[in-house]
């Protein structure tokens, strides 16, 4: 429930925090929900991206970097906290 | 062979984070979809939102700036500063247009037909300097067509239009190059959008540029986007850094002005 509630305010954050901010929040997502920053990544450049602003749609490059770093800090926890 | 742990317990923690994940990725899906089939529906439904948060930030700040007279009239303060900027860069820019009509008598000088609009969307909650608007091609909105902000300030330029909204680029995006003019002897000069509303440009080091120089860009009747704040030489190098400080706020910016024809 906790975990849904999270989406539920990243996809907030993303039309009321500054970009800044809503970064920081899907990073904190992804820690719990990977996938979370990858899509809150996409969803921000599909508000906010239109040709000709950047070369590349960085807030999706940054969101699949959280959902890496997201499934790095699981698999870590799965590995050497939650199994002993 | 004895198991350490409850595998079913476990598996229900893995599915719910499956879930959460994939619930993340449909999401994600479906805005895409519909940015690409209906980029207005995205906007009508995130607007409200924005809306709301613009209004309930709007009204706690002056909730709180009640409490205490000091507060108040620093409020009251920032609004007349504000008022003032807006007041000073269309004196500025008559003056420009002005000195361009002395120099060049019988130029086309009349004010292009402009559209208001609204903007829906806008820094720092967009993360690239860009605005979404609530005019579109109904309202004859063309990709291309200049975008300025109070006393009719150079913004940006319109990029994408869909039926009800419009995205506008903003010249200080970061990368965008934008040609001018600096000084009162018009000498050409490359802008280079820096993000969140500032500017920068290089030129060779003996360019006469001078602090408090106005610059203006094509296209605005001569309306000048912002002054050099600051022009940095290093003597190793034959060329100069000019930092601008722009007229205007992308971040405060609630109405602009779009013109009805591509530049």
């Amino acid at each position: 429930m906790i975990r849904f509630a999270g989406i539920v305010l990243g996809l907030g954050a993303l039309v009321v925090l500054p970009y800044t901010l809503s970064v920081l929040v899907l990073f904190v997502l992804a820690f719990f929900t990977p996938l979370a920053g990858v899509s809150l990544g996409v969803i921000l450049d599909a508000l906010y991206f239109t040709k000709g602003v950047a070369s590349f749609p960085y807030a999706s490059l940054i969101g699949l970097i959280a959902t890496v770093v997201g499934f790095g800090v699981q698999r870590f926890i799965h590995t050497h906290v939650s199994t002993r | 062979m004895k198991r350490k742990f409850l595998a079913t317990r476990n598996a229900l923690f893995r599915d719910r984070r499956l879930i959460g994940g994939a619930l993340c990725v449909l999401i994600a899906l479906v805005v895409v979809l519909v940015r690409l089939v209906a980029a207005d529906t995205l906007v009508d439904v995130t607007a409200p939102f924005v809306r709301t948060s613009a209004a309930v930030s709007e009204t706690t700040g002056s909730f709180f700036s009640s409490f205490t007279e000091r507060m108040a009239l620093v409020a009251e303060r920032d609004n007349l500063a504000h008022q003032v900027d807006a007041l000073s860069a269309r004196e500025r820019g008559l003056m420009e247009e002005l000195a361009d009509v002395r120099k060049l008598l019988g130029d086309r000088t009349e004010v292009p037909d402009a559209l208001p609009a609204s903007v829906l969307m806008r820094p720092p909650v967009a993360p690239y300097d860009t605005f979404v608007v609530d005019a579109g091609s109904v309202d004859n909105v063309v990709v291309g067509a200049s975008v300025a902000g109070p006393g009719g300030i150079p913004l940006g330029t319109v990029s994408e239009v869909s039926n009800r909204t419009a995205r506008i680029v903003l010249f200080s995006a970061s990368g965008q190059e934008t040609e001018g003019w600096v000084g009162e002897e018009r000498i050409p000069i490359t802008l280079v959008g820096e993000g969140a509303g500032a500017f920068s440009a290089r030129v060779p080091r003996e360019t006469p540029i001078a602090v408090g120089d106005v610059l203006i860009i094509p296209g605005f009747a001569s309306t000048p986007i912002g002054t050099v704040r600051k022009v940095e030489s290093d003597p190793s190098s034959p060329f100069s850094s000019v930092l601008i400080t722009p007229f205007v706020n992308p971040f405060s910016i609630t109405w602009v002005t779009i013109s009805s024809s591509g530049l």
